[in-house]
Parts: C-alpha cells; structure tokens; sequence
C-alpha cells in the first residue's frame, strides 16, 4: 500500500479562507452533548435531570421506538425525526447524538494523543457484517416479538447510562466519602457521606467488562464496536448508504497520500482504491478535515446538478464481499469486473441470512416473551409509580437505570431476569433497605422511554404500586404482647396504624389507603417480615389518607390554651 | 414607588433587629445576675407558657441558672432535637426551628469551642435538615449541622446496667462532647404512646429495629445509662395530638405554646405527658426510668418553677 502514498510535503495555502472546519463542529457538538448526558445520569441536579429526560435522553434510538410502540406521539415524532436525519445526513447519530458513541470518541481523542500508533488505524480495516446484521435482525425479531432482551443488553444509551449508574457513580460517592473523612478529620462538616445502594455483582461485572470492552475497542479500532456489535449503527447503516449527503472522494484531485484511511476512525476509507463504505461510516467529517487536497467531499448526488463525483470508483457500499481489505492497485481491475456477480452474492447471502435468523429468532423470541407475559405465579417486583404496571413497564423500559441513579432513597435496584428473560437488568424496588419517600417523584420526571410516565405529586401519593399484607400471627405486638409499632410510625397514609388495648398499641390496617410504598416491610423487625407488601400487576388509585379521629379520652384531660399547667 | 417602600421596610426591619438585638443582650445580662445570686434554689424543672419558642427558652434558662450553668466556655456542646421527619415547621413533626437556634445562640453566647447539632432522621437525613428549617437555624446562630444518618458516626458501647440493651452503636458526638442538650418534642407517638426526651434519644443510635424488636420501652429507659442529658428542653409550642409522629392531619396538631427544662429526662417527660393529657404512668419507658432511678417521674415531690409570660 504504501508504494502508492506520495511523500509530498504538505502545502501551505495561503490563499485559503479562514473557516471553522466541520470536523470541528461535530466534535463540539459531540462534547455537549456528552456533557448533557453526564448531566442526565449523574442526577447532578433534579430539575436538569428530568428536563434532560424528557429532550435529550428521549430523542434516542431505542427510548423513542419504545415509546412509539406502546403509541406515544412525542415518541413517534422523535422516531420519525431520527429517521429523516439520518435520510437526510447519514450515520449523524452516531457522531453527535449516541453517548456511547461520543464517549468512544473520547477513547479516540486519547488514543490519538496519547496511544503508540497516534491514531493509525486499521492497515486492514475490520468489517464482520455478517455478525452484524445477525444481532441487528434478532434485536428486531424479539422486540416484534415483544421482548426488549436484545434492547436491554445492546442499546447504546442504556450501556452507557449503566457505566454512570453502576460504575462511575459507585467511584464518585466513594470520592466523596473519602473527602467527607478528610474534611471531618479537620472538623469541617459540609459535607454528607452517603450510603451506596446494593450491588448486584453479575449485572456489575458485566457491566464493568463492557467497559473494558469498549474502552479497549476503541483505543485500538476505532468504532469498530459500533460497526461489529451495535444494532443502532447496524440500522442507521441501512440509511446512510443511500442517504442525500454522501462523503465520496474526488478521483482527480485524489493523490492517495492515505491520509483519510489513516485517520477515519470508522476503517471504512480506502483510500487506494478511493471508496468510502458509506455503511460503516459515522459522520465524523475528521477525513475531510485531513485531505490536503480537499478531495473528500459531503454533497447531495441527488441534488447536484454536476455529474457524480465517483461514480467510476468501485463503490464499496457492500461489505460482505468487500470484507476487511483495502484493495490493492492491482486488484482493483478484478474489483471492477467481480462488482456484478458480487452484488448478486450478497445479495443471496443476506436472504438466506435473513430466512435463518427469522426461522431462528422468531420461535426464540416468542418463547422469552412468553416467559414473562404468561406466568401470573410469578412474583413481580413492584414498579415505580407512573408505570401503571409490570406489563406496561416492562415493556417500555431499555434498562438505561436512569431511575436508579435519581432515586435518592436507592430503592429503584436494577435486577437481572426479575421480569423474565424479555426484560432483563430492568430494575424494580427492592424495601429490604429503603422505602419508596411519600415526597419524593423523581423517577416519574426522568424515565426517557415513558416507561416510568411523568405524575404529579398529589397523584402519586395517591397511586398504589403495592398492596399491604398483615400478618398478625408473626406480629410481635400480637406474640410478645409488648409495644413495637414500628410499621404504623413510619406509615404515610395512616393505612397501617395503631389503636391502644390495655395501654399496647395494636397495628391495624386500613388496605384502602395503602399506596404500597414498602416503608412498613423495610422497618418491620421480626422475621419473616409480619408486614410487607405484593406487587400490583396494575396500578390501583388509594383511597386519601386516613386519619383516626379520637385517640381515646386524652386530649380533654389534657392541658388547654388558657389552663394552669396541670401539675 | 416601589424602591422607596423596599427601602422603607428595610429600615424597619434594621430598626426591629437592632432593638431586638440590644434587648436580648440587655435581658441576658440580667439572665446571669440571677444565676448567679441564687445558686442554691434552683428549680429541678422549669415550665413556661404562652410565648413564642424563643422567648419561652429565654426565661426558662434564665429561671434555670442560665446557660453558663450548663456549658463552660471552651467547651463543645451537642444539641439533638428531633428532626426524625422530613416535614416543614408548621406540621409539629420536628422540634421548632427557632428553638433550636435559640439554644444554639445562647450556647455561642457563653463561650462554647463547638455547638453540633444532628439526629439520625428516619427520612432522608438531608432533607430532613433543610425542610425543618433547623439547618438554616442552626448555621444562622453559628453552630454546625453534624450529618447523622451515616453508621461510619455510630461508635459501639455498652450500656451499663441495661436490661435488655446490653450494647449499641451511638453517634461519637454524644459520646465525645462535653455537653449534651436533649431538644424533643412533645407529640403523640403511634408505638409508643408518646415521643418525648426518652424516646428522642432513639436518634442518637444506630439500630432502632433491635428496640423495636427487644422491647421498646426497655430499651429506651436502659439507653439513658449510656449518658442522660446534661439538659433537657421540651419544644410544646405545637403539639400533635393523634396520627403522630409525622403525618397527623390538619386538626391534630394544635398551638399550645408551652416549654419544659430540666435536667432530669424522667421529670421532663412525665410532666410533658401531663401536658398531653396521659398519667406519667401509662407510658412505660417513663415508668421504667422512675424505677431504675434515671429519675423522677413524681412531679409533686420536685421543685417546678412556672413561668406564663403574658401574665
């Protein structure tokens, strides 16, 4: 290959006009965005959370197709606007609006500055699309077949909020403890340590080796990972190979120096044979940034009115046959006369592909759905308020645990196969530490994919997500004849309180006003818990409050606004 | 128009705290002469009416001996209210801001090195703190809001003579300071019958559920083995009167403008229950700590002092 790359100088051009370079912008763009998103799962602060929530977090691929299919319009615009960008743009999700994206980028930029080969990427570039398209088309299977597995493990916006969530998060309230020691060390308390949730360890190690994974993908490959494994880059892919604005290389003013192939982060510029796969690319504009002779060009063939820039360069807009290699000068020729019958073999491929994938999948995917959907005996978690019920959440949520890192009482914990293998890693509240706060919805403002639907406070103390269960055979007040109470103190609606026989205090259940917030089992001392509540499959309304009106005899005997003190 | 009224109400406002301000110091300063001139007549319990949190606090204290009596200048002082919930002043859930802050300013005013202020809240501590206004108060009066809700402040003991705790985790301020204020309020408690100075107590440990478990009034009268109060002060400015401790409605919770300080947590509580409306006797802790000699539940044996201060 090198023979062929011309050892000039570059040129100054003295004459060229000063301009902000687009490579420029999209990186700024990117950086924004990823600070948007930082703020977003970070839960730096509630408001930005949930207005982050609404916009930018739901303006993504999957939360907004989840959202379209359980009907919601916001969503289906959003949907419809990702698709038209991409009609319109190519792969431009993946350059600004994919956070997981962006922080590959970020393992780029360092790479580049920092790695042994600065930024050389692939001499062969990598391509497996035939694994590719495999977990696109089975991603898709299961979802139509009403299971989000593939969704939940694969989307990029929920692997990324779990780095936050499980990971990042977990080292900043470390941090953070630390410097609460260091500051209480010198008597200063302004600071508030804070007790971190519990791990899940398979869901934290899973997630900590996709981050190595990740991290490692594209410190050494690019964006290999969202080339090879990503079902968002496989599906943009189909667009962006016949969207208006193409990047294609200018044959004459061409010198093949290899810049671009050395720079493009993709590996998908030859530039030997001067072709751009146009499927892998990301939109990262950094190969037009680096042509010295300004060769590489982002126009609309469709719109022009010059003649198509490349059109006699061997357009390698098929990646089965094209594979991982550069062609060579030599093979260009044979490139040349194969690209019928090539077509035509991928073409066959991906059908036979195609037919195995759905004979496969789609017995595979209705099976994992039913185990969820067709097991009433199973145990539900409860789901947080505003998700109307186990089915409706399940079958919204992406797992991006957005939730769990806003929730200030930790008890939104993520899970593994709680809902059945359809929803895996969805969370759902775990009372054995916390309890779901009466004053608090910060899930309701941030869920994305309208898993978790936005609810007023007033009726979100009044929406019960479980049901209040008394044993009193187990209650100690009941098998110790002695005071305890705990479950009536901590009650928010009154619906379990106490009434007073032979000076004990009795709890007593008023199931109407119950709102299902688990405070009564995390409290509950005796074990098995003599209090606890069971998941509503489908959120109920509670009845307001209860309020006992007389606490026996006392208040007359006791001491009124204008009376002597009574002793 | 409208800057000049804003400038108006500033003065008027300036004018207001600086008389309020030159009246506090000229009635402290009368606070100590009496301490000092009657040492030997101190009254076991003070009760006061009809005035607002902090001016009840003042003449009680003054009544008592003043603060000096209590703290030492240079020494570190560790006030507990109760700030169990995470409620606004108006619901009588927590003790009263301007109490706290009061005790706070006084404690200052003698020359105290520190004045911490916590409780291991059963909502979410932080929260707890700045919806019961007592964060601001408290930073307001310079004293300084300890967090309480971490077990890593929970330092393990043993309770001497405890009956049924024979050991638990206490927050190291209680353990370390050099005085302790114990600011409770007076509410209708849904366990225990009442909340009160004993039960408030339960916010200095770190395991409530092994109470609640093993006998909760056992447990709460053997905690004061670990170490009572050095002063007691009663918040009754609003009491809650049923559906407590957090959530009563509207009507439960009335303004009854009263104040209790003293020393001896068994005093204290009973005569808050007579307050409420309850014999000292039907609350068992109280009962308890009478008996193990914490202290002394018979009102008419003690030396109360009575204060109204509109008459």
């Amino acid at each position: 290959m090198t023979e062929h790359v011309r050892n000039r100088p570059t040129r100054e051009k003295p004459g060229r006009p000063l301009k902000i370079k687009i490579a420029t912008i999209r990186a700024i763009s990117a950086a924004v965005m990823m600070v948007l998103f930082i703020l977003f799962f970070m839960d730096v602060h509630p408001a930005t959370t949930g207005f982050l929530g609404q916009t930018v977090a739901g303006f993504q691929f999957f939360t907004s197709l989840v959202g379209l299919a359980s009907g919601s319009m916001k969503a289906t615009l959003l949907f419809t606007l990702l698709l038209l960008l991409s009609m319109v743009f190519g792969r431009i999700y993946c350059a600004v609006l994919c956070p997981l994206g962006i922080f590959q980028d970020m393992m780029i930029f360092l790479s580049r500055r920092y790695g042994k080969r600065k930024g050389i990427y692939p001499k062969h570039p990598k391509s497996y699309p035939f694994l590719w398209y495999a977990i696109l088309m089975l991603t898709a299977l299961l979802f139509f077949a009403g299971s989000l597995i593939l969704i939940n493990v694969l989307d990029p916006f929920s692997i990324f909020g779990r780095f936050c969530t499980l990971l990042i998060l977990a080292v900043l309230s470390g941090m953070n403890n630390l410097l609460v020691s260091l500051t209480e060390h010198f008597h200063l308390f302004i600071l508030t340590p804070v007790t971190p949730g519990p791990v899940l360890w398979p869901l934290f190690f899973i997630t900590y080796a996709w981050l190595i994974m990740v991290t490692f993908m594209a410190f050494y490959h690019g964006r290999l990972y969202c080339n090879t494994l990503c079902p968002v880059g496989a599906f943009f892919s189909l667009f962006s190979r016949v969207a208006l604005f193409r990047f294609s290389i200018d044959e004459k003013r061409c010198t093949a120096c290899g810049k671009c192939g050395r720079i493009c982060r993709a590996g998908c510029v030859d530039p030997v044979g001067g072709s751009i796969d146009l499927a892998r690319c990301v939109a990262c504009f950094d190969c037009m940034d680096v042509c010295p002779e300004n060769a590489i060009t982002y126009r609309a063939p469709a719109l022009s009115t010059r003649e198509p820039l490349q059109t006699r360069r061997p357009h390698s807009s098929c990646p089965a046959v094209r594979g991982a290699t550069a062609l060579s000068a030599k093979e260009m020729p044979q490139a040349l006369m194969n690209k019928g019958v090539q077509k035509r073999q991928f073409l066959l491929t991906s059908l036979a592909a195609g037919g195995g994938i759905m004979a496969l999948g789609l017995p595979l995917g209705t099976a994992l759905a039913r185990i969820t959907w067709e097991s009433p005996a199973l145990p539900f978690p409860v789901t947080p308020p505003g998700s109307l019920g186990v089915e409706h959440f399940s079958r919204n949520c992406v797992a991006c645990l957005a939730c769990v890192s806003v929730c200030p009482e930790n008890v939104i914990q993520p899970g593994l196969t709680d809902y059945g293998m359809a929803g895996i890693i969805q969370p759902g509240l775990d009372f054995t530490r916390s309890r779901c706060a009466y004053t608090c919805r910060a899930c309701t403002l941030v869920c994305p994919s309208g898993a978790i639907l936005p609810l007023s406070l007033e009726k979100k103390q009044r929406t019960r997500i479980a049901r209040v269960v008394f044993k009193e055979k187990r209650c100690l007040v009941h098998t110790h004849k002695r005071d305890c109470g705990a479950c009536a103190e901590v009650c928010p609606t009154h619906a379990v309180h106490t009434i007073r026989e032979n000076n004990i205090h009795h709890p007593r259940l008023k199931p109407d006003a119950c709102i299902g917030c688990g405070a009564c089992q995390q409290v509950c001392p005796v074990n098995p818990k003599a209090i606890y509540v069971e998941a509503a499959r489908v959120h109920e309304t509670a009845a307001p409050p209860f309020f006992q009106k007389q606490e026996e005899k006392t208040p007359e005997k006791g001491m009124g606004p204008g009376d002597d003190f009574p002793f | 128009m409208e800057t000049r009224d804003t400038r108006r109400s500033f003065l008027k406002k300036s004018l207001t705290f600086s008389t309020v301000a030159a009246g506090t110091l000229i009635f402290r300063g009368i606070d100590s002469l009496w301490g000092q001139v009657i040492p030997g007549s101190l009254p076991d319990l003070v009760a006061v009416k009809n005035g607002e949190p902090a001016a009840m606090f003042d003449a009680a204290i003054a009544r008592a001996g003043g603060m000096q009596r209590f703290v030492n200048p240079g020494q570190t002082v560790v006030i507990k209210p109760n700030i169990g919930w995470n409620r606004p002043p108006e619901t009588g859930a927590n003790t009263h801001p301007e109490l706290v802050k009061r005790i706070v300013a006084h404690c200052v005013d003698v020359g105290a090195k520190k004045v911490y202020v916590f409780d291991h809240a059963v909502d979410k501590g932080p929260q707890c703190y700045e919806k019961s206004g007592i964060e601001f108060a408290v930073k307001s009066a310079g004293g300084i809001m300890v967090p309480g809700s971490h077990q890593k402040y929970f330092q393990k003991v043993d309770v001497p003579h405890g009956e049924t705790l024979k050991s638990t985790r206490v927050h190291e301020l209680i353990l370390e300071s050099d005085v302790y204020i114990n600011v409770p309020v007076l509410k209708h408690h849904s366990s225990s019958g009442l909340t009160l100075a004993m039960k408030n107590q339960m916010g200095v440990v770190w395991n409530r559920g092994y109470y609640h478990l093993n006998g909760l009034h056992r447990c709460i009268a053997d905690f004061c083995h670990v170490r009572k109060p050095d002063l007691n002060v009663m918040d009754g400015y609003r009491v809650t009167l049923r559906n407590g401790p957090s959530r009563a409605g509207k009507d439960d919770v009335v303004v009854r403008k009263t104040l209790l300080l003293s020393s001896d947590i068994v005093a204290i509580d009973a005569a808050a229950a007579r307050i409420f409306g309850k014999n000292p006797e039907e609350i068992n802790y109280i009962l308890y700590g009478h008996r193990t000699g914490i202290g002394n539940m018979d009102l008419s044996s003690l030396n109360i002092d009575k204060i109204n201060l509109t008459g």
